[in-house]
């Protein structure tokens, strides 16, 4: 029940805020998007929260972590008997699957039954695996009986805590369910389950935005039935959380540059931002996600006379307040990455890594074409983009194109640049988890590759 | 014929197929009896499982034995290995940590006093707590 509440706890918080903001930029959205996104941005707001009682010198009690939900709860109450009549304009309640043909109650079911196979495999399963024990779970362990971030804990050697420069939206988040539930390292599991499912309707309900509904429920089933997504899935990890935010965040731009919808940039800016809580590796994308809105914003000014620089300001003010503070603190206690310090980073070691490359291009096509991890979505992606070659640089999908062709380009120069040893065993246990980061995306461009042929053969049934 | 229609049923088929087929298979040798057999587990036991019965007794031991808070060197194990990781996160509250730490906790047999240690708990032969010497005074 403690779970529950803990759960219900980060929808509330993250519903208050997407509310908020639809209302001070005057926009709405359906139930099914409502729904998932409060999941995903109550668990940023959770983060946050954690970090700014380290800062403020708060103790992680339940007492002090339960107010601020509380007065999310509070504010909730209020808008519900208040502001009855925005509620009902912002939120639009629909039946999701009213109407449904036989292939979408089909997809759909497949989908159900990928999250109860998850389900099924993360019920009786402690807090057990690599990554999880030796830096999320154990993080969050320590952040909870301690009842805060110890003091000088970025600095702690790997001896005891692995990579402690990593971002702390993870253990934040275990120790914020823990406040609620206490120490249990099986009922936190339960929280990877409950992204992946806010993940997927949140993608579905971006989808739709694009296509019909059958199409959306077609490349959610793929997307969820990848091996790899729903394996992350079963263990605390903080790759599946990093591919929903990116993921995400980025749709929502394409959705901010179709209909130059205020709402979908300030929501892409906001998963972004939260992003650069999870994982180091959202610079990349957040570089990309700039380079992107730069070019999107000079291509409009062409037609429509003046420079839209607002909206710049906007997604970067927005990103910067909530990655600034981590970035500071982590700067400031001079944390390091120990796989790759840049003030290492010389010509010899480049070139050594360069040297290695067939290591790495060996590594990728036994990922691309490994079907355990897969199926064939790699090879469905790259099978469509040379098909569909000409595609890749028009209108909407240039940008995508644009933005997993510069992140990838940003992965392979810092595999270019680690220090800390020989590049196989590096690219060996990280390619498949990278490839993960770029999954929601890709199949973004592969639903929009093939859109126009499956649109064609899916209205003669 | 190939046409469209064909290649685009044909894709979800062969997705179908590769999608229930690894599904179903088991990820590692003995999952479903694993699986079978923490289901029927309850708390603690699920934890002694997963781990391995030896190497759960011998920390749990350690983490009866030591006073919480304590700094412990970890031995035996392979550095950064599943069990070598599995113990640290176990053990805390006590601080895992390298060199001159209060205890050591060796997991495996034949094992010799460090110097300026002395014995401080044996867990039949599985394993050994180490008290440092200036901490016992």
């Amino acid at each position: 029940m403690s779970l529950v509440i803990s759960f219900l706890a980060l929808e509330i918080t993250g519903a208050v805020f997407v509310f908020m903001v639809m209302l001070s930029v005057r926009s709405g959205c359906g139930l099914s998007e409502l729904m998932p996104l409060s999941f995903l941005t109550g668990t940023g707001i959770a983060a946050y929260q954690l970090f700014v009682y380290h800062l403020a010198g708060v103790r992680f009690t339940f007492q002090s972590v339960s107010m601020i939900p509380l007065i999310f709860v509070l504010l909730a109450g209020f808008f519900l008997v208040f502001k009855r009549a925005d509620l009902k304009q912002t939120f639009l309640f629909s039946r999701p699957l009213e109407g449904a043909t036989l292939l979408e109650k089909l997809l759909f079911a497949g989908v159900v039954l990928q999250i109860l196979w998850v389900l099924f495999l993360v019920l009786p399963v402690p807090v057990h695996s690599h990554d999880a024990v030796a830096n999320y779970a154990l993080k969050a362990k320590i952040f909870y009986f301690n009842q805060g971030m110890p003091a000088h804990f970025l600095n702690w050697p790997e001896e005891v805590i692995a990579h402690p420069d990593y971002p702390l939206l993870l253990p934040f988040l275990m120790t914020w369910i823990y406040e609620f539930t206490g120490f249990n390292d099986f009922l936190v599991n339960l929280v990877m389950p409950l992204i992946y499912v806010a993940f997927l309707a949140l993608f579905y309900a971006l989808m739709k935005k694009f296509f019909k509904r059958a199409y959306s429920m077609l490349i959610v089933f793929f997307l969820a039935t990848v091996p790899q997504l729903a394996d992350y899935a079963t263990v605390i990890h903080a790759d599946l959380i990093f591919t929903a935010f990116i993921t995400c965040a980025f749709i929502y731009f394409v959705t901010y540059m179709r209909n130059t919808e205020r709402a979908a940039l300030v929501f892409s800016s906001v998963l972004f931002g939260v992003s650069l809580w999870v994982k180091n590796e959202a610079m990349v994308f957040v570089a990309a996600f700039f380079m992107a809105l730069i070019i999107f914003c000079i291509k409009t000014s062409r037609r429509a006379g003046k420079f839209n620089f607002m909206d710049i300001f906007v997604a970067f003010v927005i990103i910067a307040v909530i990655a600034a503070p981590w970035f500071c603190l982590k700067i400031s206690a001079g944390a390091v990455n120990s796989d790759m310090d840049l003030s290492k980073v010389t010509m010899g070691s480049i070139w050594q890594n360069v040297k290695d490359i067939p290591v790495l291009l060996n590594l990728f096509q036994q990922e691309v074409f490994g079907p355990k991890k897969w199926n064939i979505f790699w090879i469905l992606v790259f099978g469509c983009a040379i098909w569909k070659h000409k595609s890749l640089w028009k209108g909407e999908v240039f940008y995508i194109t644009f933005f997993l062709l510069v992140s990838a380009i940003g992965y392979f120069a810092a595999y270019m640049c680690i220090t800390g040893g020989d590049l196989y065993f590096y690219v060996n246990t990280t390619i498949s988890r990278f490839m993960l980061h770029f999954t929601g995306v890709a199949a973004f461009l592969l639903a929009n590759l093939i859109w126009d042929d499956a649109r064609v053969v899916m209205s003669r049934g | 014929m190939l046409t469209k229609k064909n290649l685009f049923r044909s894709i979800f088929v062969i997705w179908c197929v590769l999608w229930l087929f690894f599904l179903v298979r088991e990820d590692k040798d003995g999952q479903y009896r694993a699986l079978r057999e923490l289901y029927r587990l309850k708390g603690e036991a699920r934890t002694r499982h997963v781990m391995g019965g030896d190497l759960y007794d011998f920390l749990a031991f350690a983490r009866e034995k030591i006073p919480a808070g304590s700094t412990c060197e970890i031995m035996g194990f392979e550095k950064y290995s599943i069990d070598e990781v599995r113990a640290r996160y176990f053990l805390w509250p006590l601080k895992a940590g390298k060199g001159v730490t209060d205890f050591k906790i060796v997991y495996g047999q034949g094992v010799r006093v460090p110097a300026g240690y002395e014995e401080f708990g044996r867990f039949g032969k599985k394993g050994y707590l180490f008290i440092n010497q200036g901490k016992r005074s």
